[in-house]
C-alpha cells in the first residue's frame, strides 16, 4: 500500500537526485586533470600546475628565461636569447605539446592534460 | 531566562553531547563521519520557530568551538558554514515537503549541503582548489552515513520519551545557576596580541619555533595537547602539494612529484595553521569573557552540556534509552544547583605574557629579516 509509506517517493527521489549530484561532481573532478608543464634547463628540472596562474624565471646558460602559465597555458615571454624566436610561439596547453629555446637550453613539456576544451589548432 | 531561550540552550548542549559523542566512537576512517550532532536538529526540526532554530545553530557552531577549543581559529568558518548551510536547506526542505517527506530525506540533505559547503570553505580558507579531488568520496560517504541516520533519528523521535515533552506546555526545563568562572583578561590579551604576530611572521624557521613556544602557551593555559589534528593537517596540505607542482623538481615518482616552492608553502602554511590553532586552544583556556544575551546563553548552554555528559555517564541500556535517561535528568534537575563553567584550573599568567612577547619578537625578527 502507498500509505504504508507516504513518505518514500520523496525520500528517494532526494536519494536518487544527491547520488546523481555525487556522480557529476565525481566525473568533472576526475575527467581531465589540468596537468602541468615540465621546464627543462641544462641545470634543473622544475615542474608548474597549468591550474594556477604564474610569472616565473628559470635560469639557462645566457641567462633567465620567462615564463608565463595563464588560463592552463604555458609560454616563454621573454628569454636571454638572441633571436627571441622562443617568445613568439603560441601558448601550450595539451599533454605532449612543447616550446623550446634552443640556445639557452631551456625546454617547456605539457604532461598529462588532456585538451578537452577547445581544438587543438597547432596540431595541423 | 525565558521558556524558549531555555529551549534552544538545552536543545544545543544536546548537540554539544552528540559530537562528543560522535568523538567517541571509533571509526574505520578518521574523516568518516556520522553526524551524530544534527540528530537533535532533526527531532527538533517540526516543532521549532525559525528564530529559536536559527539561536540553535549558532550555539552548536559556536559551543563545538568552545568545547573543543577551535573556536578562534580558521576552523570555526569551516564548522559554522557548515552547520549553517546545512541547517536552512534542513528548515527549508522541511517546510516544503512537510509530511511528504521523513527525516531520512532531511538528513540526506542535511549531510550533502553541509559536506558542500564546508569543502568550499576549507578550499577557500585552508587547502585551495585542490581539495575538490576528495569532493565525490566525502559527498558519498556522506549519503550513506546520513542514511543511518536518518534511520536513526525516525526511530528515535517514533519512540523516545523524551522528544515529545520539548514542545508540551506544561514541562518546564531546570534552570540550572551558572556561574562562570574568573576570566583571564591580561592572558587573553596576550593571546590575541600571539594571534596578531602569528598571523605576520614569515619564514620557515620562525614558525617552527612559533609552533614549540605556542605548544608551550597552549599548556600554560590548561589545555590537553593533541598532536593529530596538526599532524593530519600537516599531511594533508603536504599530500595536495603534490597535486599542484610548483618549482624545482627534488624527487619524483611518475606524474607526482615533490616540488620545491610548493614544498615550502605547504609547510609554512601548515605550520602558521597548527601555531593558529594552538592559539585558538589557549584563548578558550583564558576563560574570555562572555556578555550580554548571547554570553548568558551560551553559558548556560554549556552548563547543561556538563550535566548532560555528567549525567550519559551514568546511563545503563541502549544508546536511545541512555539518551533519554540523560535528557531526563538533566532537564528535570532540581533548581539552587551551582554549576561552574570554564577550566577550573589557573592559567599561569606570567609564563603566558612571557611565551606571547617571545612569539611576537620571533615574528618581527622574520619581517625585518
Amino acid at each position: 500500500m502507498a500509505k504504508r509509506h507516504p513518505t518514500l517517493f520523496f525520500d528517494l527521489l532526494i536519494f536518487l537526485l544527491l547520488a546523481l549530484a555525487v556522480v557529476l561532481i565525481g566525473m568533472k573532478t576526475y575527467s581531465g586533470g589540468s596537468g602541468y608543464v615540465e621546464v627543462r634547463t641544462h641545470q634543473a628540472v622544475y615542474r608548474y600546475a597549468l591550474s594556477n596562474d604564474l610569472e616565473v624565471t628559470v635560469d639557462g646558460p645566457l641567462g633567465p628565461t620567462a615564463i608565463r602559465i595563464a588560463g592552463g597555458k604555458a609560454s616563454i615571454i621573454d628569454s636571454s636569447c638572441p633571436t627571441k624566436s622562443c617568445t613568439l610561439q603560441r601558448p601550450i596547453a595539451s599533454s605532449g605539446q612543447w616550446i623550446a629555446c634552443l640556445p639557452n637550453q631551456v625546454l617547456l613539456t605539457i604532461v598529462g592534460a588532456t585538451a578537452d576544451t577547445e581544438v587543438d589548432d597547432v596540431a595541423i | 531566562m525565558s521558556r524558549s531561550e531555555r529551549t534552544v540552550a538545552f536543545v544545543s548542549a544536546v548537540t554539544l553531547l552528540c559530537s562528543t559523542l560522535e568523538f567517541l566512537i571509533p571509526k574505520p576512517l578518521p574523516f568518516l563521519r556520522l553526524g551524530l550532532a544534527n540528530l537533535p536538529l532533526l527531532i527538533i526540526l517540526d516543532t521549532i520557530g525559525l528564530r529559536s532554530y536559527l539561536a540553535i545553530l549558532l550555539l552548536k557552531a559556536i559551543g563545538q568551538g568552545m568545547v573543543s577549543g577551535t573556536l578562534f581559529s580558521y576552523l570555526i568558518l569551516v564548522s559554522l558554514s557548515g552547520t549553517l548551510a546545512s541547517g536552512l536547506a534542513m528548515y527549508g526542505a522541511k517546510r516544503l515537503l512537510a509530511s511528504r517527506v521523513s527525516l531520512v530525506g532531511i538528513s540526506l540533505i542535511g549531510a550533502f549541503v553541509s559536506n558542500l559547503s564546508q569543502i568550499a570553505v576549507a578550499a577557500a580558507v585552508v587547502y585551495g582548489s585542490a581539495i575538490w579531488i576528495a569532493a565525490p568520496l566525502m559527498l558519498a560517504l556522506g549519503l550513506a552515513t546520513s542514511l543511518v541516520l536518518g534511520i536513526l533519528a525516525e526511530h528515535y523521535r517514533r519512540t523516545s520519551t523524551f522528544a515529545p515533552l520539548l514542545t508540551d506546555p506544561t514541562f518546564t526545563l531546570s534552570q540550572i545557576n551558572t556561574e562562570r568562572r574568573q576570566g583571564q583578561s591580561v592572558a587573553t590579551i596576550a593571546v590575541m596580541v600571539t594571534i596578531a604576530a602569528i598571523i605576520t611572521a614569515d619564514g620557515l624557521a620562525s614558525l617552527v619555533a612559533i609552533v614549540v613556544v605556542l605548544y608551550a602557551m597552549q599548556k600554560a593555559c590548561n589545555r590537553k595537547i593533541r598532536l593529530a589534528p596538526a599532524l593530519a593537517l600537516l599531511l594533508s596540505l603536504l599530500l595536495l602539494s603534490l597535486a599542484e607542482p610548483n618549482g624545482r623538481v627534488l624527487l619524483a615518482l611518475g606524474h607526482l612529484a615533490v616540488t620545491e616552492t610548493a614544498l615550502t608553502n605547504a609547510l609554512l602554511k601548515a605550520l602558521r595553521l597548527i601555531a593558529l590553532l594552538s592559539a585558538s586552544q589557549a584563548l578558550v583556556g583564558t576563560n574570555p569573557p562572555l556578555r550580554g544575551k548571547a554570553g548568558s546563553i551560551l553559558v548556560l548552554t554549556l552548563a547543561y552540556f556538563g550535566r548532560l555528559t555528567h549525567a550519559f555517564g551514568n546511563t545503563t541500556g541502549t544508546i536511545v534509552s541512555r539518551i533519554d535517561q540523560a535528557l531526563l535528568a538533566t532537564a528535570g534537575e532540581r533548581e539552587g544547583e551551582q554549576a561552574v563553567i570554564g577550566t577550573t584550573r589557573p592559567v599561569h599568567t606570567p609564563i603566558v605574557v612571557v611565551l606571547a612577547t617571545v612569539v611576537v619578537a620571533v615574528a618581527a625578527v622574520s619581517r625585518l629579516w
